[in-house]
């Protein structure tokens, strides 16, 4: 389990993170939802632990952590197989075995056998995200932190991308954080939807759904609908958003795109 | 029918270019050779003479083997000590800090200063040429290796320690690739130099090697000899680059990364 209690982040005098509890547990893939530049990336790096908060505490039990970034970050000089297995070269995996490995994730992931010798530079933007993804899950990890990984490509292409992850994820049982700011993305892809309010960031909603990838129409409803509620429309369309109380309800959306209470 | 319209590959065209820019300096050559006689420059059939003359005689052989140990050596261990600065530079910020200002000032001494200097620190002989290439290649390699290694991506860093990579791995995966992009125009620039000083630092001190013999031929006033024993080092020089650097650079274009760098001789 990933547990964030009482998160606290400034720079300087800005105040970027304002006390946030988030726990994520196996198999969970929780979408954090926000306006541009409202320190969702920070929780993440925070997370991965490349950042430090100012206060609060971080637990984390997952032992095998990967990270999609915003920009793919591929080594220009390897190629598609190479990149996908850099994570497994640096757990010491030999070379027969990562590559073999990382080969399997990205034909999966629709890579054809042409295009595994090809560098980044002879790759799409959909390709080279494709290669991060498989970067990530050929750690078979634990859990997986993803900055916008869809943010830079076209509506097909991330729907199809958004398909893939959901089945990477649930082939893998792997806990996904993933940030985004489009409602239609977390919607298709989230089991928890966590709404930041801009900077900052405090969460101002905490909705549990089933995902819907199935139906695009389903899932602009469902995105139609969590708009309607006047806390996360705020969230994302004005900064004076209140804060959800740490003990605040939680709710489930439904698919007819009504938010009915679940839980408490 | 009209046959398929040929055209030629890139590789071949400037192969073309290439004997075409070669042939336009012969003819140069052989204008100036007309126009101000054999005293000023010898015709192009009285340097074939004279450059197979030296091949045949032995002469050429043992001075060229010279001539290459001398920039080799001295490119080598002036290569070796800049880029190693430069990698500690790059990464420790006070050794960077401190060695610029150093190999700027190195950089900035003309080759000549330290023949002049190597002759009185180590005497007549192979040393002093050898010590001055490696003096003049140290800041060229420094210079490159620091940039290489600042401008190094940071996304692609902070990549590696999330995925918990090794640091040596993080050197051999990430630094040393893209500070190729940096070293092989380097390296070509200074194995140049290397041969210019070699044979320069071989003139003065009277040290075996090519710069032996063109003093030994401007003391007999033979003009054709030396523009032999000048025509036999650029041809050593492109010999080293083809053997040393041409296989690189196909290695660095072949992986997207094309480095259009020849050797300045």
């Amino acid at each position: 389990m990933l547990s964030l209690s009482s998160l606290r982040l400034r720079f300087g005098e800005a105040e970027i993170i304002a006390g946030i509890d988030l726990h994520i547990g196996a198999g969970e893939l929780v979408v954090l939802l926000g306006p541009s530049g409202c320190g969702k990336t920070s929780l993440l790096r925070i997370a991965a632990g490349v950042e430090r908060a100012t206060a609060g505490r971080v637990e984390n039990s997952f032992r095998r952590v990967a990270m999609v970034f915003q920009d793919p970050r591929l080594l220009p000089w390897a190629d598609a197989r190479d990149n996908a297995a850099f994570g497994l070269k640096a757990a010491g995996m030999g070379k027969a075995e990562r590559r073999a490995i990382a080969e399997a994730i990205l034909l999966r992931l629709g890579f054809s056998a042409r295009d595994l010798d090809k560098r980044p530079a002879q790759l799409s933007g959909g390709m080279m995200q494709r290669v991060a993804i498989a970067r990530a899950f050929a750690l078979s990890p634990d859990l997986v932190l993803m900055d916008e990984p869809f943010s830079a490509l076209d509506v097909g292409l991330r729907h199809d991308l958004q398909a893939l992850l959901r089945a990477e994820v649930e082939g893998a049982g792997a806990a996904v954080l993933f940030v985004t700011h489009d409602v239609t993305e977390a919607v298709r892809l989230a089991d928890r939807i966590v709404v930041f309010s801009p900077r900052p960031a405090c969460v101002v909603a905490e909705v549990t759904q089933a995902p819907m990838l199935a139906s695009v129409g389903a899932a602009y409803e469902a995105s139609a609908a969590l708009l309607h509620r006047p806390e996360i429309a705020a969230a994302l369309a004005a900064p004076e958003a209140s804060c959800l109380a740490v003990s605040g309800s939680r709710e489930r959306l439904s698919l007819a795109g009504r938010a009915t209470v679940a839980a408490s | 029918m009209a046959a398929p319209a040929r055209t030629l590959s890139p590789a071949l065209l400037s192969t073309l270019w290439g004997a075409a820019g070669l042939l336009a300096l012969a003819g140069a050559w052989q204008w100036g050779a007309a126009a101000f006689g054999p005293f000023v420059l010898p015709s192009l059939a009285e340097t074939g003479e004279a450059v197979v003359r030296l091949v045949t005689t032995g002469k050429a052989g043992p001075a060229l083997l010279a001539t290459l140990v001398h920039a080799l050596a001295g490119c080598a261990a002036g290569g070796a000590a800049g880029f190693f600065l430069g990698v500690a530079g790059g990464l420790v910020l006070p050794v960077g800090a401190m060695s610029y200002p150093v190999f700027t000032a190195l950089l900035g001494t003309p080759p000549i200063a330290w023949v002049v200097l190597a002759l009185l620190w180590f005497g007549p002989g192979g040393a002093a040429a050898t010590f001055t290439v490696a003096i003049t290649v140290a800041p060229i390699l420094f210079i490159a290796t620091l940039q290489g290694v600042r401008s190094r991506d940071r996304a692609l860093a902070e990549m590696a320690q999330l995925y918990r990579a090794p640091a040596l791995m993080r050197f051999t995966d990430l630094v040393l690739p893209a500070l190729a992009d940096f070293l092989i125009p380097a390296v070509a620039t200074a194995l140049a130099f290397s041969f210019k000083v070699a044979v320069m630092a071989e003139v003065l001190s009277g040290a075996d090697g090519v710069g032996g013999g063109i003093a030994t031929a401007r003391s007999h006033f033979d003009l054709p000899e030396t523009m032999a024993w000048i025509v036999l080092a650029i041809a050593a020089l492109i010999l080293a680059d083809a053997l040393l650097l041409a296989p690189l650079r196909r290695r660095r274009a072949g992986r997207g990364h094309p480095t259009p760098v020849s050797v300045e001789a």
